[in-house]
């Protein structure tokens, strides 16, 4: 919802249906220069060696808007990214936020001057370079503004609900179809060994246990083989045949939940805890 | 070159402390000891956060000396490189934690002072692939910020080289844990006598789009200087660390995991990661060193 705050002249910088129109103005920051307008060639002179993490969730296109605040404030600028789906736009947002949560868009964190939330296909990020009482609230007024101007809104991707929520560390749950993206939250070593892809999306989170934490990693194959094919690569590297195995970070065990959907735990403090949530990701199941 | 001249440069390159670089795979190399020296002044920053690039010079120039047990810069200096050296700074420009230009020029104004010539000297950092300079180049000194990293945990002088790679992704992977290959290669390969983490406002923490916000860097006054990027890069893995453990109350680990620095000491012999085998040699600020 727009806020009173918001200035009633917007630029017409959308070209596409779920990339958000940009506010001239909010809370007394004010932008000099209509948006600038990315793809997924050209992002990469815009964000500075990160890139790749918008275009593993399928970035399309990215608009980009500084304001310029009051005297004695600094600028804020805001972000749009448009991403293949709304699942994608759910699971960038899962990846990056960091603070506490905000009423923006569908999902919004807020943390050291930076606003992001997940609304339909848009991600869309608010950074005050200068955070003070003011910039928040300004940062917040843009990012209600932008929200207002998507509508579009997506459904969160089912297979983030297959995680069970007991003893889930509810901002470590990520939603990813990238294995960097996998690797950036748990260590799964290299080459990829639970096969996840485009193709082959998961949702992963960490898990309070007795004793420890856990990780627990769901991953939902095209089909049965490929499934089979996952389960099999990560046995190879992580269990002893198909029973839980220590290594040098915890224990790892793995189910499968159905056919296509197989769940995997890593970094258990015991063989028990391995267990149990495997269990209780077997619950969740239908 | 003298035959003095020769013998002290042997000692930096051909000596124990640069098995890891000259020698990578040689068997025993990341069990060897290796000397880092940690410089901090409170007095490099201004009130408004800008350098003083008289001030870190002396870092500079206090750090190698006492990184190669000598007690002027100057001779120190003739033993990392020697007059006939084509030399690349490779240096860090990304945008919001470049490298100083001050240390930047302080690095040149030394290897010219110690005989370098002029133009055998370039500081680049995107561009080194088809910097002339660096396509000849006999010696590197390499020289970036440290901060936290989406891909690689850390950007690390490890890091620091993989512009001189065909296609950088390819070293993403696993959190860019083979980020030590590239030392094993062309042209990185036995060039690098100087690494420099700069630590005057390194970077614990990343958040948003463009991986920065200002009060997640704290000013730590510091250079960390090493022959083998390994122990450098340790020892500023350990100081952010502490960081955050500090800033978020608990610990909480650095993600993702920065494990190539201890794989490029295990695997590529760049130097041990273990504090235990590390002797760090503190000059100047003490206060709030975090190590």
């Amino acid at each position: 919802m727009a806020t009173p705050l918001v200035g009633a002249i917007m630029v017409a910088a959308a070209l596409s249906a779920s990339l958000p129109v940009m506010p001239d103005e909010a809370g007394g920051w004010t932008a000099a220069a209509p948006a600038d307008r990315y793809d997924a060639q050209t992002i990469f002179q815009y964000i500075d060696g990160h890139g790749e993490v918008y275009l593993a969730y399928g970035m399309t296109a990215c608009l980009a808007r500084r304001y310029a605040g009051p005297a004695g404030e600094g600028d804020i600028v805001v972000d749009a990214f448009e991403m293949a789906t709304p699942a994608d736009a759910y699971g960038v947002f899962t990846h990056t936020r960091e603070g506490g949560p905000a009423d923006v868009g569908q999902e919004a964190s807020y943390g050291y001057g930076t606003l992001a939330f997940w609304k339909g296909r848009a991600f869309v990020t608010a950074y005050a370079e200068q955070e003070t009482p003011r910039a928040r609230e300004a940062v917040l007024a843009l990012g209600r503004a932008v929200a207002a101007s998507i509508a579009e809104t997506g459904e969160r991707p089912a297979l983030a609900g297959r995680l069970p929520r007991a003893g889930l560390e509810e901002a470590s749950l990520v939603y990813l179809r990238h294995p960097r993206i996998l690797e950036a939250h748990v260590p799964v070593g290299p080459d990829n060994p639970l096969g996840v892809g485009p193709v082959a999306p998961a949702a992963t989170g960490r898990y309070r246990v007795e004793g420890g934490a856990a990780d627990l990693v769901l991953v939902e194959y095209r089909d049965a083989a490929a499934a089979e094919g996952g389960a099999a690569r990560f046995a190879q590297a992580f269990l002893d045949g198909d029973r839980p195995a220590h290594r040098d970070d915890g224990w790892c065990a793995a189910a499968g939940l159905t056919d296509r959907l197989r769940a995997y735990v890593l970094r258990a403090p015991s063989r028990e805890a391995a267990l149990g949530l495997l269990a209780a990701a077997k619950g969740g199941a239908p | 070159m003298t035959s003095r001249d020769r013998r002290g440069f042997l000692q930096v390159t051909g000596g124990a402390a640069a098995a890891g670089l000259l020698g990578a795979g040689r068997a025993g190399a990341a069990d060897a000891r290796a000397r880092v020296v940690l410089v901090r002044r409170r007095e490099v920053l201004g009130t408004d956060g800008r350098v003083n690039g008289p001030v870190i010079h002396q870092m500079l120039n206090e750090a190698v000396a006492a990184l190669l047990g000598e007690k002027d810069a100057a001779p120190a200096w003739r033993r990392v490189v020697k007059p006939s050296d084509v030399v690349g700074v490779k240096s860090n420009v990304w945008t919001p934690l470049p490298t100083p230009p001050a240390l930047e020029q302080a690095i040149r104004e030394e290897l010219e002072r110690a005989g370098v010539r002029p133009e055998n000297v370039a500081v680049d950092d995107r561009g080194v692939r088809s910097s002339p300079v660096f396509q000849r180049m006999t010696a590197l000194v390499n020289v970036r910020p440290m901060r936290t990293h989406a891909w690689s945990g850390l950007g690390t002088c490890l890091k620091n080289v993989i512009m001189f790679t065909d296609n950088p992704p390819d070293y993403h992977g696993d959190s860019c844990a083979t980020l030590g290959a590239i030392w094993q290669k062309p042209p990185v390969a036995g060039k690098v006598r100087l690494n420099v983490l700069v630590m005057l406002t390194p970077q614990f923490h990343s958040v948003g789009p463009h991986s920065f916000a200002k009060e997640l860097t704290w000013p730590y006054y510091g250079l960390l200087v090493g022959l083998q990027p390994v122990p450098v890069d340790a020892t500023g893995a350990r100081i952010l660390q502490a960081k955050r453990r500090q800033h978020f109350g608990a610990d909480r680990p650095i993600s993702p995991s920065p494990h190539h620095i201890e794989i490029a000491g295990s695997r590529y012999g760049l130097g041990p990661s273990d504090p235990a085998q590390i002797d760090l040699v503190r000059l100047g600020l003490a206060e709030d060193a975090l190590v």
